[in-house]
């Protein structure tokens, strides 16, 4: 919108310069966590005195660290497969709803984002209780999906409201079934919006921390859980380290998500939305 | 074929409740049922027999209304630091070239995904004792005592701010970008100044995403567990983190609830609040023409 601004090379080139200094103290703490990852001393330092892999070393002889690792990495497909086709079909639905419909159904559907998490996980801690859910994957896995539908959802609405349903008509004329004419038209031209629903609904459940907190435990044990109470009573250096890869995955992931063209739209969405 | 009717796209779909029937089931069986749990328990925790017990220990505790009080303070000073930090941010995304706003984007996209506890940590890390900030802070005053960033007030502020920033300036920048560039031409090639433009138009014309922003932040913050855990180092004590002692160190499920009832209400009262205001501020015509 520069032009319209009438705003010269200078001027832009300042504004750009002051706004990337911001933006670099917003990137540069969790890019920190790399050098640190790779320090040899027994406590947590910046910047480290001396380099080495001790302490990925001592992350892969960890037992109960690889074993929330895995946790969590499973957990995070499973809330995906779950919550990424249940808000597919969500949205799919509030297009061909009554306006009144579509609203109920989209409260409904990012409500999740608004109401305070420990509430959710108090709540949720409470209920299982009852039915010995605590400690368990499945009750790990309600949660979760709880918590990634939004997002799914947020990603996914616009992508199918901007769907040509034409097509679909067509196809369906053409003898298609309701199925195929979804599967074979529309999910291909809407493809990139599905492959971003599907990586942060992921990161969305391995991001989890509050419900992880509460309801899981033993076995059921996330890496959030794990890092947690790392962080709280003594900073343990691996905690540096599973940040490192953890870290690597979401800048991949981000950029994925930047370079489709287009797609910072969605990423605006689900701010904006809620 | 099902009911027919007009939807809002004007597509004749057969409305399937089937479709919807996954994602709501979740919705009741991990959102609702909780929240019901929650306001049942707060009433009767005590061996399923009616009573506000639980609501006079927590209003009748200095520490439960501490936490009030840190809770408000904290948010309110986290949304100020982001609307200060962060409508320039936009704006500045706003008025420079293509290039600089991806990167700009990019800035504000990846710590938005980045973890939570990583953040955490890092900010654990810098402001700590000895960390880069009290370091940073030493060589400027070299007489000044060793001083710490966490476990306290200001760590636990700077912390939120970060995480919460990117939540208010995306809201903030898709609406700035959404104002129709012929309306600044417009102004401009009539004479107004720059900061005219900005201040006449732009922003007035953004505000709608820069209150949703502002809600979304205030209303993540009110119920925010994780940062202030960490970095206030047990001297910040939030609602958040009241309902977790209560249920972990005394295991007192009725206060905890009853904070939880009222958290919630808080909630809903500024989501309500912001909801009105939204709505007024989106009223057609807008003030000239009354």
């Amino acid at each position: 919108m520069n032009s319209n601004f009438r705003i010269t090379r200078a001027q832009e080139m300042l504004i750009g310069l002051v706004a990337l200094s911001l933006g670099g103290v917003l990137v540069l703490p969790t890019l920190l966590v790399i050098p640190m990852s790779f320090s040899s001393a027994d406590l947590l330092e910046f910047p480290p005195a001396h380099w080495s892999v001790r302490w990925w070393r001592e992350l892969s002889q960890s037992v109960v660290w690889v074993d929330a690792i895995r946790l969590s990495i499973s957990l995070a497909i499973g809330t995906t497969l779950i919550a990424v086709p249940s808000a597919f079909a969500a949205a799919f639905a509030t297009v061909s709803a009554t306006k009144r419909r579509a609203n109920v159904i989209h409260a409904a559907l990012v409500s999740p984002l608004l109401v305070p998490p420990i509430l959710i996980a108090s709540g949720l801690f409470f209920i299982y209780s009852r039915f010995s859910l605590n400690g368990t994957f499945s009750g790990l896995l309600i949660g979760h999906v709880l918590m990634a539908l939004p997002v799914a959802y947020l990603i996914l609405r616009p992508a199918i409201l901007g769907f040509d349903f034409e097509q679909e008509r067509a196809a369906r004329s053409l003898g298609a079934s309701r199925w195929e004419a979804t599967w074979e038209i529309m999910i291909p031209q809407i493809a990139p919006s599905v492959v971003i629903a599907i990586l942060l609904a992921f990161l969305t459940s391995l991001d989890e921390v509050i419900i992880s907190i509460f309801v899981g435990s033993g076995r059921a044990t996330t890496i959030t859980k794990v890092m947690f109470e790392s962080l709280r009573d003594r900073i343990d250096p691996i905690a540096a380290v599973v940040s490192t890869g953890w870290t690597t995955v979401v800048f991949v992931v981000v950029a994925v998500v930047v370079l489709r063209s287009g797609s910072t739209e969605g990423q605006v969405r689900v701010a904006s939305d809620s | 074929m099902q009911n027919l009717v007009p939807t809002s796209r004007g597509i004749h779909l057969p409305f399937d409740v089937g479709l919807v029937a996954p994602a709501l089931t979740i919705i009741v069986v991990a959102l609702v049922a909780p929240i019901a749990w929650v306001l049942y328990l707060s009433f009767f925790a005590d061996q399923g027999h009616f009573s506000v017990q639980s609501y006079m220990t927590v209003l009748g505790s200095t520490l439960e209304l501490k936490a009030f009080l840190t809770t408000l303070r904290l948010s309110a000073s986290t949304l100020a630091l982001c609307i200060l930090l962060g409508v320039p941010y936009a704006l500045a995304m706003t008025l420079v070239g293509r290039r600089v706003a991806t990167a700009l984007m990019f800035a504000v996209t990846l710590p938005f995904w980045t973890a939570l506890l990583v953040r955490t940590f890092t900010w654990l890390i810098i402001l700590q004792r000895h960390g880069l900030a009290s370091s940073a802070f030493e060589s400027l005053h070299p007489s000044a005592e060793s001083i710490s960033f966490v476990n306290n007030l200001a760590g636990t502020l700077i912390g939120m701010t970060h995480i919460m920033l990117p939540i208010f300036i995306l809201p903030t920048y898709a609406a700035m970008r959404s104002v129709d560039p012929a309306l600044i031409r417009a102004a401009i090639s009539l004479g107004a100044t720059r900061l005219v433009a900005i201040r006449g138009i732009l922003l007035p014309l953004s505000m709608r995403g820069i209150l949703s922003g502002a809600t979304l932040v205030f209303v993540t913050s009110l119920g925010f567990y994780v940062t202030p855990a960490l970095l206030g180092g047990g001297k910040v004590n939030v609602l958040s983190g009241r309902i977790e002692r209560n249920i972990t160190a005394y295991d007192d499920w009725g206060a905890a609830s009853a904070l939880g009832v009222l958290l919630f209400l808080l909630v809903g009262a500024v989501l309500i609040a912001a909801r009105f205001v939204l709505v007024r501020s989106g009223r057609p015509g807008g003030p000239d023409n009354e």
